[in-house]
């Protein structure tokens, strides 16, 4: 009895340790873009693009030379597509390490795909809700082929991953996760996703496709984006350049906010963008008379470096609204939430008021430290 | 009422927030939501103070009659009523341990275990309930002591990850609601503190019987502020709209945060493993409670028998529903008989304890 009782005993262990139905790490795709375009011809909606990492390449001594590996399904959706593949590639597909999702132009015009897609990975289970969201207006298939020739290969996190993260802090574009996307779109209506094109063998991304409840409704330069980012607080440090007495001044903005104001509600809405920005000089063409000694001179340069910034940003405002008409600053969640009275009124009707009202640009600019010489 | 098994004030504030704080957690920041909006915080400080009365309520019971446990005044006050009202909340504590064991036998399914059947789950889980429910409160009392902690361990975790990226701005506009949703919120609240009803079997067996009160209130506070801080992290990081549409909302909370640094990514796990042990704590008193009634009703004087007896009925209770949505909605569902008998258990039937124990006493 009790040799039968310890033999159970260590049989019992056995399944204690949990590894029979273990999957080895290098078991499974872990792909970390995938990308959409629309077919036209065919039955499938999709033509989705995966691009993983291959394990086997990676570390001292790697078996197999191709570091990541491109590949196409035609398919209804993404989880179709992953069915679809396993008759091709050897490993279940995991979607847990998703990084980026890519859209093309067609995808992000036709209102319903989009709601699909972000459905999609918002509703699974395993699908990484932080993934980075890129447009682009070419084929996505295209791109994510031509990320392999990119001279500025990453292969862990790959290429497209590494730029949009952004670890410089560029104006140019700004990175949005799917989760931001959806809650951007549900206070605002809408929001910016990042560009990105294939030139010259290098991946570029700068300006934005502007996405209003889920459709496009056009695109911004680098520069607008600029002014949408210093504006809903999104980015901090950027350079100015200007003309000041005749020669060229550079100007490093390091700190930066944004203040949104309602100033009068009785007839047009007139709403007040404040912009406080800091910083110090950083190049000068320093000519004889043109130091800067005294205060009046750094006042004055403040000013002139501020009626730059702020033109720039009025034209970006300008054509955001009466053009685009995309409350990308969030004005209307500001009227709901510090100005609730005035909001129950023209909340249903927000849509067609947007584009009248007065929204009013105003920048300061701090100059702080004017560095090593005068 | 046995005199052996006392358990301290700590354990009894343990318990009353191991008890409360249970499967609903989770999903909690999405019915509020959806009745309330964004002033889910003022409801729940509401409904919070509510409590503190229904367990003024308790308390009040148990003075009037020195040295009796629930079912001896229950059996004194209630007359011919005594056997329904056992029937009811009987029901009431099978029909809780049934939703929480098919809860978590979904969510460990979908997020932990995705290759075990939903059946093994379950039947693993109602069996280690079974060892703890079979012992006395005062086992019951340890493990809320044990897991009071712990539970919150696992709302300072979700705060401390959350806190960097918050914009509570997503607070405003305060008090723009109108008082019928308010109302409405206040109704979905109150069942997120079912679980009270747990101080009607232990109260009896604090050791200090004069401070019970204070013990309660503090308990009931922590539930109460443990409550608020999850909703507005959830707040703070959703829109509305999105928070109205999630089941899970602090699971994709704590999904789309990294820890600084990205050292760690996809914290769910660990707040899934967390969260087990906080269901675990619900499901045990729930489940004693349940063969305690039993115990009482058929005057047994061991309720272990019970224990064993309930778990192919819970185990089947729980594999019924058809789907999570049956289970789940508030509307002609499982929660909603629940809700019902809740509310008979939870407040109906102490509050007509009470008055007829003071009509009792007067007429004596």
């Amino acid at each position: 009895m009790k040799r039968l009782i310890l033999v159970l005993a260590i049989l019992t262990s056995l399944v204690l340790t949990g590894c029979w139905d273990m999957v080895e790490l290098n078991n499974r795709i872990y792909p970390y873009s995938v990308g959409f375009d629309k077919v036209r011809d065919s039955e499938e909606r999709y033509n989705i693009t995966y691009s993983y990492p291959n394990i086997f390449a990676l570390g001292k001594n790697p078996t197999s030379d191709q570091k990541v590996y491109v590949v196409t399904e035609k398919a209804d959706n993404l989880f179709e597509a992953m069915h679809h593949l396993t008759t091709r590639i050897s490993y279940p597909i995991d979607l847990k390490h998703l990084k980026v999702v890519i859209f093309t132009e067609d995808v992000i015009s036709n209102e319903d795909m989009m709601r699909e897609i972000v459905d999609g990975v918002m509703r699974d289970f395993i699908a990484n809700k932080n993934v980075q969201l890129l447009v682009t207006r070419d084929s996505t298939e295209e791109l994510l082929k031509n990320t392999l020739k990119a001279t500025d290969q990453q292969i862990i996190g790959g290429a497209i991953y590494n730029l949009l993260l952004n670890q410089q802090h560029s104006t140019f574009f700004t990175p949005i996760t799917m989760g931001n996307l959806v809650e951007d779109i549900d206070v605002g209506g809408s929001a910016i996703i990042p560009l990105g094109y294939f030139m010259n063998n290098e991946i570029y991304i700068e300006g934005g496709a502007v996405i209003k409840d889920y459709k496009l409704v056009g695109y911004l330069t680098p520069k607008e984006n600029g002014a949408m980012a210093f504006l809903s607080n999104r980015v901090k440090a950027e350079g100015i350049d200007l003309y000041f007495k005749g020669s060229s001044l550079s100007l490093m903005i390091s700190e930066s906010k944004a203040k949104t104001r309602l100033i009068s509600q009785d007839g047009n809405i007139k709403i007040k963008l404040n912009l406080t920005m800091e910083g110090h000089i950083h190049s000068y063409t320093n000519k004889k008379g043109t130091e800067i000694r005294t205060n009046e001179d750094n006042k004055e340069m403040e000013k002139a470096a501020a009626k730059v910034v702020e033109e720039e940003l009025q034209q970006a405002v300008d054509r955001v609204q009466k053009e685009l008409k995309a409350d990308l600053l969030f004005i209307g969640s500001h009227l709901n939430r510090y100005h609730h009275k005035l909001w129950k009124g023209i909340e249903k009707d927000w849509d067609t008021i947007y584009p009248e009202i007065d929204i009013d640009v105003d920048v300061e600019v701090k100059i702080r430290r004017r560095g090593l010489t005068k | 009422m046995s005199k052996d098994s006392k358990i301290s004030h700590i354990q009894l504030r343990g318990l009353i927030v191991s008890n409360i704080v249970g499967v609903g957690v989770l999903s909690l920041p999405n019915s509020l939501a959806n009745s309330v909006g964004n002033n889910g915080w003022l409801v729940l400080i509401i409904a919070g103070a509510l409590f503190i009365g229904v367990f003024m309520i308790y308390d009040r019971i148990f003075k009037l009659y020195p040295g009796k446990d629930f079912f001896e005044i229950a059996k004194e006050t209630l007359g011919l009523f005594y056997y329904p009202c056992l029937l009811i909340i009987f029901l009431y504590f099978l029909l809780f341990v049934v939703i929480i064991t098919r809860n978590l036998g979904e969510l460990m399914k979908i997020f932990l275990l995705q290759t075990t059947p939903v059946g093994v789950i379950i039947i693993v889980f109602i069996l280690a309930s079974t060892y703890l429910s079979s012992h006395e409160i005062d086992a019951i009392g340890r493990l809320g002591y044990f897991l009071y902690p712990i539970i919150i361990m696992f709302t300072g975790f979700i705060i401390a990850i959350s806190l960097p990226k918050a914009d509570f701005t997503h607070l405003l506009p305060v008090l723009q609601t109108d008082l019928k949703s308010i109302a409405k919120g206040i109704g979905t609240s109150i069942f997120s503190f079912l679980g009270v009803e747990i101080a009607l079997f232990a109260i009896p067996y604090v050791e200090d019987r004069e401070n019970v009160i204070r013990s309660g209130v503090i308990g009931i506070i922590t539930v109460t502020l443990i409550y608020i801080a999850l909703y507005v992290m959830t707040i703070a990081h959703f829109s509305i709209d999105q928070i109205k549409a999630i089941v899970y909302p602090i699971l994709l909370l704590v999904r789309q945060l990294d820890l600084p640094g990205f050292f760690l990514e996809n914290l769910d796990g660990v707040i899934m493993a967390l969260w087990v042990l906080v269901v675990f704590a619900t499901m045990v008193p729930n489940y004693f409670a349940g063969a305690k009634i039993l115990s009482k009703a058929f005057k047994t004087k061991n309720h272990k028998y019970f224990v064993l007896g309930l778990v192919p009925v819970i185990f089947i209770g729980s594999i019924l529903p058809e789907n999570f949505i049956v289970l789940l909605n508030t509307v002609n569902t499982v929660q909603r008989y629940h809700y019902i008998l809740g509310f008979f258990s939870l407040l109906v039937i102490p509050l007509s304890i009470l008055i007829s124990g003071y009509l009792r006493k007067k007429v004596e």
